[in-house]
């Protein structure tokens, strides 16, 4: 059960980051394949701020779309630069993973098929991988294996659960995405604590800033009523 | 491309390996194993999931500055993408590496590029790779009833079965089994059918019996040797 609502969760919550624009920057051009880029061309172009990462990605990958790969950066650049800071702890190779990452999106956005798995995911293995061969490159290591050959980007592997009941697990997670939304909100945010970010029950009740009783409470009363709406097991 | 492994890495290994943590040559062979293995797939996207928290924006717990990093776009979008029609790596992809006729695991096809054989004892071969500077890889070629020297390690020795299988005094195993030996076994390894294996040693073996003993004092040398390079 636990299982099911983690990844049934991540569906619906697509991790996305939207970036305030910053007007001071607005504006600026940069010239690509006699086409100037500039950070408004995505509306120009058509794509709407709700555009999907996987539509984007699709639109780089097809047409080297610079706008759509504009968007991308925006929502993704600030969240590899953090992970990088706290992989590495530095400053410069947090920039240089950056780079590195969004080279890897611009240049390789082929590689990432729809049918395998989310933007979210791929580019998440990337920014993984690309940070380690960045810190081999660091240690003078010899780079002779690429990171994206130990780990396979796109790939997404079924979980634990998902192997052991295939099937059963598929027909039940179509149903139980309905049906989270029909919780009361407060125990909406609490299994997607528990359950989606993964974290302990201490760790969710602070950043909820609710009582560890009532957070557990509400996990409960939650859970109960998902697997009410479910049946009873077979 | 599963097989039945009954022998894996433990949790902490495939937690390690998910969180990139691991010496690459270490990486190397458990992603060869994963790749043969639906149970450590499976695992290891659990804990890839895991990491994956760090990820969502709303799990940052420490709100760390970010420099202005769109400067960066100009540059990026100026290179060449490579082409969509995905031809190099279809054809990267197509081309299955092989060795002795057993079909490789992707992690270890840029390793087993120009692989130089070398007679170890009657009926072992091996041909080492150089993949990093913190552990020793090879691959293993055992024949038919050879015995293998018996030996302890001075450290781990990972081993991996791609082709055929051998047993020792702890049991047997088949393709996809991934085994660890330590300085606590003392081992001597025999296949009855013929055996290609891949093994990653992170310090160097050290023979406990006959002949091969003298290369204890050399093999300690070479890895050395191979850690200094």
């Amino acid at each position: 059960m636990e299982h099911i609502l983690r990844f049934e969760l991540s569906g619906l919550l697509p991790g996305c980051e939207r970036v305030a624009p910053n007007s001071a920057r607005r504006g600026k051009a940069a010239v690509q394949h006699g086409r100037t880029w500039n950070r408004d061309m995505g509306q120009e172009f058509g794509h709407a701020e709700a555009a999907s990462d996987e539509e984007l990605l699709s639109e780089v990958s097809h047409s080297g779309d610079a706008s759509a790969f504009a968007l991308l950066f925006a929502r993704y650049s600030r969240r590899i630069y953090r992970i990088g800071l706290k992989l590495t702890g530095n400053e410069q190779l947090s920039r240089d993973l950056v780079q590195e990452t969004m080279l890897t999106v611009w240049q390789k956005a082929h590689l990432f098929d729809l049918d395998r798995g989310s933007a979210d995911n791929w580019i998440f293995t990337m920014t993984r991988n690309r940070c380690f061969d960045l810190l081999r490159k660091a240690k003078r290591q010899p780079v002779c294996v690429s990171a994206d050959d130990i780990w396979p980007p796109g790939e997404e592997a079924e979980s634990v659960s998902e192997t052991e009941n295939p099937i059963e697990r598929h027909a039940l997670l179509s149903r139980i995405g309905g049906m989270l939304t029909r919780l009361p909100a407060e125990q909406q945010a609490v299994i997607k604590q528990v359950y989606e970010l993964d974290f302990t029950h201490e760790e969710a009740a602070r950043r909820l800033g609710i009582p560890l009783g009532t957070l557990k409470s509400r996990l409960r009363l939650g859970l109960d009523k998902l697997k009410y709406f479910v049946g009873p097991d077979k | 491309m599963n097989s039945k492994s009954n022998h894996h890495p433990s949790d902490i290994m495939l937690e390690n390996f998910a969180r990139r943590e691991l010496p690459v040559g270490t990486s190397v062979i458990i992603s060869a194993h994963v790749e043969l293995c639906g149970r450590c797939r499976a695992r290891v996207a659990d804990f890839e999931r895991r990491e994956m928290r760090e990820w969502h924006p709303e799990a940052a717990t420490v709100d760390v500055h970010v420099p202005d990093l769109e400067g960066m776009i100009e540059g990026i979008i100026s290179l060449p993408r490579q082409q969509p029609g995905r031809d190099k790596e279809l054809a990267t992809a197509a081309q299955d590496r092989f060795v002795n006729g057993a079909r490789l695991p992707r992690a270890l096809h840029q390793a087993a590029v120009n692989l130089q054989w070398s007679r170890l004892t009657d009926g072992i071969h091996q041909a080492k790779v150089a993949v990093d500077h913190e552990t020793r890889c090879e691959f293993i070629h055992m024949a038919e009833n050879a015995p293998s020297p018996a030996h302890t390690h001075y450290g781990r020795e990972y081993t991996l079965v791609l082709q055929g299988s051998f047993h020792d005094d702890l049991g047997s195993y088949g393709v996809g089994d991934f085994l660890l030996r330590d300085a606590s076994h003392e081992h001597q390894p025999v296949s009855d059918n013929g055996c290609l294996c891949f093994a990653v040693l992170d310090r160097p073996l050290r023979f406990t019996r006959g002949l091969p003993r003298l290369l204890n004092p050399i093999n300690r040398l070479r890895f050395r040797g191979g850690l200094a390079r």
